[in-house]
This record gives C-alpha cells, structure tokens and sequence, in this order.
C-alpha cells in the first residue's frame, strides 16, 4: 500500500523528520583540531564535518552541509552520537550498525546520501586541522 | 480522445497488477503491452531458432521473421532494409557510430556535440576527443532550453569532423532541429550522428528528412524489449566503413588473414542477434501505428499542457526546458528549492507515483540547471490526467511530510 503520511513511510518516519527539520550540530566549530569534507558528485550532496578532540575524545563536533532530508538526518545523528566520546566509538561503527542507529530502511539508491556524512565523519578523525 | 488511446492502458498488464502505479518515468522505459510481450514469449516458447545459420524449416522461418522485423524498422523510418543494423540498444549504436568513425579524427580535428547530450552520445566522444588530440565544441542551451543556433557558424567549420545532435533531449524535451545542423556539418564535410531515442516513440522519423549518416534509437523507449535497438546507417557509407566487431555472421569467407565481409547490414552484426527483442521491436512499432501516432501526439501534448500548467502552479517550483509546446516531446523537468529531488522522488514513489531524479546521464547539462539534479516527468500512450492530477497531489503531500 503506498505510503501516505511519514508514519507509514519507512523512511521518513517522524525520526528521520524530525532530525531533518531541526538538525542538532549544524554550524561553524571555534578551535577546530579535525576536518573533513565529503560529497556526492552526482546529487549535489556535500557536507564538512569539523572536530575538537582532545586525549583522543570528540570534545566537540559540529557541520555543514547542502543536500537532502536523510543527509541532514545523518549529519544531526552523526553530532548526537559521536559528539562527546571517544574516537574509538565512532572508529567502531560500522555501516551497518549506522544504519540500524538511524532506525530507518535505507534503499541502495538513497544509501550514499547517509553513508558519505559517516565516512566524511571518520576521514575527519585522521584528518587534522590547519587554520 | 481516440477511442482507441481511451483504452490504452487495459494493453499493459502492469497496470492492472498495479492500480495504484502512477507511472511518469517512460523516458526511462516504457512499459510492455501484452501484444508485443505474447510476440516475444511465442517466439521464444513455440519458433525459437537461429537465424541465417541453419536450413531446416523452423530455422528459415525464424530468419524470415527475422528480416521482416528488418523490414519493418526500415519502412518506420524511412530507409531501406541494408541501412538498419540492430544492436543491443542506442548506447551500444551510438557506440558502435562511435568507434567506426573515429579513425576520421585527427589532432586539432573539432567534434561538435550539444549542451544537452546524453552521456551515452557525449562520452564516447569525450574519450576519443582525449585521445586523438581534438577539441570537443558545444552547441549551448539558452534559458528556454533550446539551442542557440546563432553559434553554428562559429563552431561548424571547416575543422569540424562529427556533428553528434540529440533528436530530443531527455531532460528538457526540447527537439532539436536536427535537418538544420545536418545541413551545416555536411556544407564542411562533417560526419552526423543523430539520437533518436526520446524522438520515435512520440514523434514520426522520416531519415531522409533529416539526411543524417548515423540515427540511433533503443526498444524499451518506444513499448518494445530492452536489448535491442537500431543504428541507422546511410547506404553511402557503408562501403567504407570497418566493422568494429567480428564473427559469426559478418564474413562470407575468411582464409588465412584475409577476410570477405559479408554486405550491409550482416557485416556490422556479429554473433547471433536478440532474436525475440528483434521481433518485439517491430511488434512495438505495429503497436504504435495502431495507436494512429498523429492522434498519439495530439494526446501527449494535450497530457503535457496540463502537466506544465500544473507544475507552474507550484510554490516557487523551476521549471527546466521550453514551456511551450512547439517541437517538443512530453517530457518535463523541475525543481523545488525547498524539497530536495531525491526526496522528492522517493516521496513520490512511496505514494506509488514514478519520476526520475538526478542528472538524467546529462552532467554537464544538470549541473547548470541545478547541481542538485532535477526531478523528470515523462509521458507515454498509457498517461492520464488523472496521472496528473495524482502527480501534483503528490508533490503537495511530499511538502506536507517534510514540513508538517
């Protein structure tokens, strides 16, 4: 039965949404150690994701980024869960454990919109930072 | 409407598997009418044999077939039947103009493509461009989504070697005129070679109209099967032209290292054919005249003014290409700032509503519309208003699930 409002979506459940519309860590990170950008040539996609770690800790993680719903919904998912602990937590996610934490079924076609801010996130942890 | 299109959509068993499919991605592919699917399943279950390989009954019958289906591609496009050479869809034709003719391309040679190519037409010629040392030039696309013909004399000259033009863009709808940019690369002794494939499912082909040495069109566009499409080969160029694949069926004899190929359009077709696809392919075009394509234009065009009025109705929407309905086909592309296309894609897909969003295998062409891709809604014999009415109720709940 096609699905039409967002609780029946397996997608854009109510989760997803709202994470998309009201995205926790966007912005610009002051004393940024680590950063790293990534992107999806073919939609558009784009996103930054900038650290602070000390003592092998994300003390801080914020982003930008320009594309759809579920890259948004990442990026805020991204910031909640791996701001604030150790690199090792975010170093040991797979993708598959990723996507289970986002709670949502991912088609193949839409899979790049959710992986590129995770392995942006990871690139961003040996990537360090000069100003 | 013709009574005959009024019941179009009871021909595809699709539709009556889904009730609820709303489907607007038939640029993409088109979908299968139990004809043509009961011709290819026939064949496949009660004829199947080779063709021009054996002598027993069943065998000749099948090459009969075979070369009737030839026939019946000709007659729809006006050649004759040594000038159409089946492949495996427009990419491998456009592939195969491609190839052999690329020995003409020397350093500081131009090719002269369009803004609004498909990568299948573009690439092929990006790499030979890289690779023989010459100079890739581009006919622009202007705000309307047509092309700025102004530029023709600049960039068709005496340098030019290829003209590659698309009959109809599958992103913008636009129909290029074609038999105009025939006429200037041939003024230079340049090669064309025309894509046709959003062209002959809409609109009637006549190839000497446009005089182009090259037209290529795909099966699965037009109702018919995937895997087999047509490359148009002028009769004059034959002769000179090296086949780039070999084998069974393209040599009447071989000693040593010399070979006789045999004549056009055997020698361009190695290895045993898509036999059933063949058969489909002239079963789609049956198809089609059924369908009165005059009177299928006249639906189409109807289908897309209303199309095209709906979506201007949209909040803030942008719409890509001519928004008149002059040489054009019923295809449109858009796209809203505040939903993002590949949301709005699987949005409306949930809602079993099928567009396409992306680049369209057109880059260089959607990077400048929108770096985000594009969303594309394309019609066929089957599309309703009601397909319409669907599609913009859709975009309106796609805005309500993202936003509340």
């Amino acid at each position: 039965m096609p699905a039409k409002h967002s609780m029946d979506d397996p997608l854009y459940r109510d989760a997803i949404l709202a994470h998309a519309r009201h995205p926790h860590g966007e912005g610009q990170l002051k004393g940024t150690t680590h950063s790293a950008s990534g992107a999806n040539p073919r939609c558009g996609d784009r996103c930054t994701v900038s650290m602070k770690i000390q003592d092998n800790r994300i003390a801080e993680l914020r982003w930008q980024g320009e594309g759809c719903a579920l890259m948004t919904a990442a990026l805020s998912i991204i910031s909640e869960r791996f701001a604030d602990s150790s690199i090792d937590v975010l170093q040991n996610t797979s993708d598959d454990e990723f996507l289970q934490l986002l709670g949502v079924t991912v088609s193949s076609g839409r899979l790049a919109c959710v992986i590129v801010p995770l392995t942006t996130a990871r690139t961003a942890v040996s990537s360090p930072y000069a100003s | 409407m013709n009574p005959r299109l009024r019941q179009v959509k009871s021909d595809f068993p699709i539709f009556s598997a889904k009730p609820g499919l709303v489907y607007l991605d038939s640029a993409a592919t088109s979908q299968m009418p139990r004809q043509i699917l009961e011709t290819i399943s026939n064949f496949d279950a009660l004829e199947r044999a080779s063709v021009h390989r054996g002598v027993y009954p069943e065998a000749e019958a099948a090459t009969e077939r075979f070369e009737a289906a030839r026939a019946s591609v000709a007659l729809f496009i006006g050649a004759a039947s040594s000038e159409i050479v089946f492949t495996s869809g427009t990419t491998d034709s456009l592939h195969l103009a491609a190839q052999m003719t690329a020995a003409r391309i020397f350093e500081g040679d131009a090719i002269v493509v369009t803004a609004m190519e498909h990568h299948s037409a573009l690439v092929p010629w990006t790499v030979i461009a890289r690779e023989r040392g010459a100079v890739l030039r581009t006919i622009p696309v202007d705000h309307e989504g047509r092309l700025d013909m102004s530029t023709l004399p600049m960039l068709i000259d005496e340098r030019t070697k290829v003209v590659v033009v698309t009959a109809a863009s599958n992103v913008l709808g636009t129909v290029n005129p074609v038999s105009e940019i025939v006429r200037a690369a041939k003024a230079v002794g340049a090669a064309t070679i025309v894509d046709a494939a959003q062209y002959v499912s809409h609109l009637s082909l006549r190839v000497s109209d446009w005089g182009a040495d090259f037209v290529a069109l795909s099966g699965h566009k037009m109702y018919g099967p995937t895997g087999i499409g047509v490359l148009y080969i002028r009769q004059t160029l034959v002769d000179d032209l090296v086949p780039v694949r070999l084998g069974g069926g393209t040599i009447d004899d071989l000693q040593g290292t010399e070979l006789v190929l045999r004549p056009a359009p055997w020698k361009f077709e190695a290895g045993t054919p898509h036999i059933a696809g063949a058969l489909g392919l002239a079963a789609a075009i049956d198809y089609l005249q059924s369908l009165d394509m005059a009177a299928l234009a006249r639906h189409e065009e109807e289908l897309t003014r209303q199309l095209i009025v709906g979506l201007l109705s949209l909040d803030d929407v942008r719409l890509f290409g001519p928004t008149n309905l002059v040489d054009r086909v019923p295809v449109v592309s858009f796209a809203l700032p505040d939903v993002h296309p590949h949301d709005l894609a699987t949005l409306l897909g949930r809602q079993g509503i099928a567009v396409r969003a992306g680049h369209h295998c057109s880059l260089p062409l959607v990077r400048n519309l929108d770096p985000r891709g594009v969303v594309r809604v394309s019609l066929a014999a089957y599309s309703t208003e009601n397909d319409i009415a669907m599609l913009l109720e859709g975009i309106e709940n796609a805005r309500k699930t993202l936003y509340g």
